[in-house]
């Protein structure tokens, strides 16, 4: 399962990343879209240290890269979470590019 | 001196690249703060620096890394383990820095017992700090050096991001690594990106057939038998991996590198080495004894890492299997073994909610029987253990508290050493003074004086009648009697009925 994660993490993003590890049938990989280096896994660890049967891999990229990265993204296995302080003209070409595969989290 | 072609540098701080004297036991000495002494004179005397080949190669080096090294040449990579005092000369031009550790920032136990309890930084912390600040590496880092962290204690960087980010490390990697660090090699070759953390799950840990062997020596001999653990303690992440007994031809091969690099004696490796071979939790003689027998040949002394009391007790009951092992072990060279053993609690009631596979084949409550019994047979077999009690574990009331410490005044004859340890909720590492939010009752402190004035008494004559024979120990003999005198002339100033009735509120938090 793919989860990309755009944004800054906040708790119930956690609860829902806790959530979709548990049933992702063993294998996930976390695309976290940030400017802020490594500071998410701050508030990420809750869901990663929760977990003891998934294999899990982090990757960090640009916040500006997501929209690009997640064009053509179709997979049912795919979700993108969009968190706090993300650009609203990313979170709306999101909507548009893959309003399918979007859930929304941001408390702004 | 030279270098060599190295893309792959592996390495650790001083505390966990020594053979500790050749003597394992002594390497958790380096997870206190330096007592009594400088912390120069602690190094020296917990981990000195280990010898070396002409390129800075550690002629033992830990057995994790021996693994990660293994895997990497293995696959055509150009790797070494390089002693930390020599990395330097590598790093100018290596791709990666592999480091490993089983307690980077001290938070495992007994390093945050000793932090608690002296209010001081753990050496072992201390020296893994002095190691990322290396100006080599911080130069080779600007350059584009990649760094991946890995090891048992990988998860304490998740509460670490400060340094995670300071010190610029790019993955870090928790769980078996073997198949991993070839993928991620391979990324580093061809400049692919890198991911920030990787959780190995129990279903991806390599299987037999994929855990390589070891190229060169490891620290004291040590050999790992099998992984995994059947129990499934509730405190405890070793039980979610797969079980695997390793092959006694595997097992042969290690035990041929060793010897070649003259190291003559060593540790067999498992959670519990009387469950080699086992059906479930019943140790089964014939695989135990053809282990031993196999160990014996290549190595003048071992002894065990770990075992479990109720598989101690089981075996030598049902099949005297305690006898036959130590006909076999002991020889000229060898007439008694350590290994460390798990106490947890002395309560019944809360064996049962945590660890009633431990106990097993024996049911929960007969929990302090099956320590009684099982350090009866060890005394008389003398195989010494080194025991741990957990304070402080999810439900515990002050009834299991006081049946921890009823069960020591019934081990008081047996010799052995008694540790205890705190469960630390890891919420807690959030706080930088974490040590300070640890809360504990007076009868954990009368647990902690039982088992200090415990190992007191029995370490003295541990060191007197079996550690550290021969002329060549004596330095680090009179230095270690040194500290065991500072330390009881210490308790009986500190840990006295006065001092323990300044807490006899219901709780009391860390004072320091």
């Amino acid at each position: 399962m793919k989860i990309y994660i755009v944004g800054d993490v906040n708790s119930s993003m956690v609860r829902e990343v806790t959530n979709l590890i548990l049933h992702s049938g063993g294998r996930v990989e976390l695309y976290v879209y940030t400017n802020s280096c490594l500071r998410y896994m701050e508030v990420l660890r809750e869901a990663l240290l929760n977990n003891i049967s998934a294999g899990i891999v982090v990757y960090e990229r640009k916040l500006k890269d997501i929209v690009a990265d997640v064009d053509g993204e179709v997979s049912k296995d795919t979700v993108i979470l969009i968190g706090d302080n993300v650009p609203p003209e990313i979170a709306k070409t999101l909507q548009k590019v893959n309003a399918r595969l979007v859930r929304c989290y941001s408390n702004g | 001196m030279g270098s060599l072609e190295v893309d792959f540098v592996i390495t650790t701080d001083r505390t966990m690249m020594s053979n500790h004297h050749g003597k394992e036991f002594l390497g958790f000495i380096a997870t206190g703060p330096p007592i009594g002494m400088p912390e120069s004179l602690w190094l020296w005397l917990t981990a000195p620096k280990v010898k070396t080949d002409k390129y800075g190669r550690p002629v033992e080096a830990p057995y994790g890394l021996r693994k990660i090294e293994a895997a990497l040449l293995d696959h055509g990579f150009k790797a070494a383990i390089i002693d930390p005092d020599y990395i330097d000369r590598y790093l100018y031009r290596a791709k990666a820095l592999l480091i490993g550790h089983h307690d980077f920032f001290a938070l495992c136990p007994p390093s945050s017992e000793w932090w608690f309890i002296t209010g001081r930084e753990p050496v072992n912390a201390r020296s893994f700090r002095r190691l990322m600040e290396k100006e080599c590496i911080r130069a080779a880092k600007r350059r584009g050096l990649k760094i991946i962290v890995g090891g048992p204690a990988a998860w304490q960087w998740l509460w670490k991001i400060d340094e995670w980010i300071k010190w610029g490390v790019d993955t870090v990697v928790d769980g078996e690594a073997e198949k991993v660090i070839v993928d991620l090699a391979q990324k580093v070759i061809d400049g692919e990106e890198l991911p920030r953390y990787i959780y190995i799950s129990p279903r991806d840990a390599p299987s037999i057939e994929e855990i390589p062997v070891i190229k060169y020596a490891s620290v004291n001999g040590l050999v790992e038998i099998m992984r995994g653990c059947p129990r499934g303690c509730r405190f405890c992440s070793v039980t979610l991996r797969p079980l695997r007994y390793i092959p006694l031809d595997m097992i042969e091969s290690e035990l041929k590198v060793n010897v070649r690099y003259g190291i003559r004696e060593g540790v067999i490796h498992s959670e519990d080495v009387l469950l080699y071979g086992a059906k479930g939790v019943i140790p089964q003689p014939e695989p135990l004894i053809k282990l031993h027998m196999l160990v014996k040949r290549y190595y003048r002394v071992f002894a065990w890492s770990h075992a479990s009391l109720s598989s101690i007790k089981y075996a030598q009951e049902k099949y005297k299997l305690i006898t036959k092992l130590t006909e076999i072990v002991f020889d000229e060279h060898q007439d008694f073994w350590g290994v460390e053993v798990g106490i947890e609690t002395g309560s019944p009631k809360l064996a049962e909610k945590v660890m009633p596979a431990k106990v097993a084949p024996y049911p929960a409550r007969t929990w302090p029987n099956v320590v009684e019994d099982a350090f009866a047979i060890m005394h008389e077999h003398r195989i010494i253990p080194a025991a741990t009690i957990i304070l402080g574990l999810p439900g515990e009331t002050v009834d299991d508290v006081i049946a921890t410490l009823e069960l020591l005044d019934r081990l008081k004859d047996y010799r052995s050493l008694i540790v205890p340890m705190f469960f630390v909720p890891m919420g807690l590492f959030k706080n930088k003074d974490w040590f300070k939010a640890i809360h504990l009752r007076r009868e954990h402190l009368e647990v902690m004086r039982a088992c200090l004035l415990h190992s007191l008494k029995w370490a003295e004559d541990i060191l007197n009648k079996f550690y550290m024979r021969g002329p060549l120990y004596l330095p680090v003999k009179l230095l270690l009697k040194m500290f065991l005198t500072y330390v009881r002339i210490k308790s009986r100033k500190y840990i006295t009925d006065e001092f323990l009735n300044k807490f006899s509120s219901k709780q009391c938090s860390n004072s320091h």
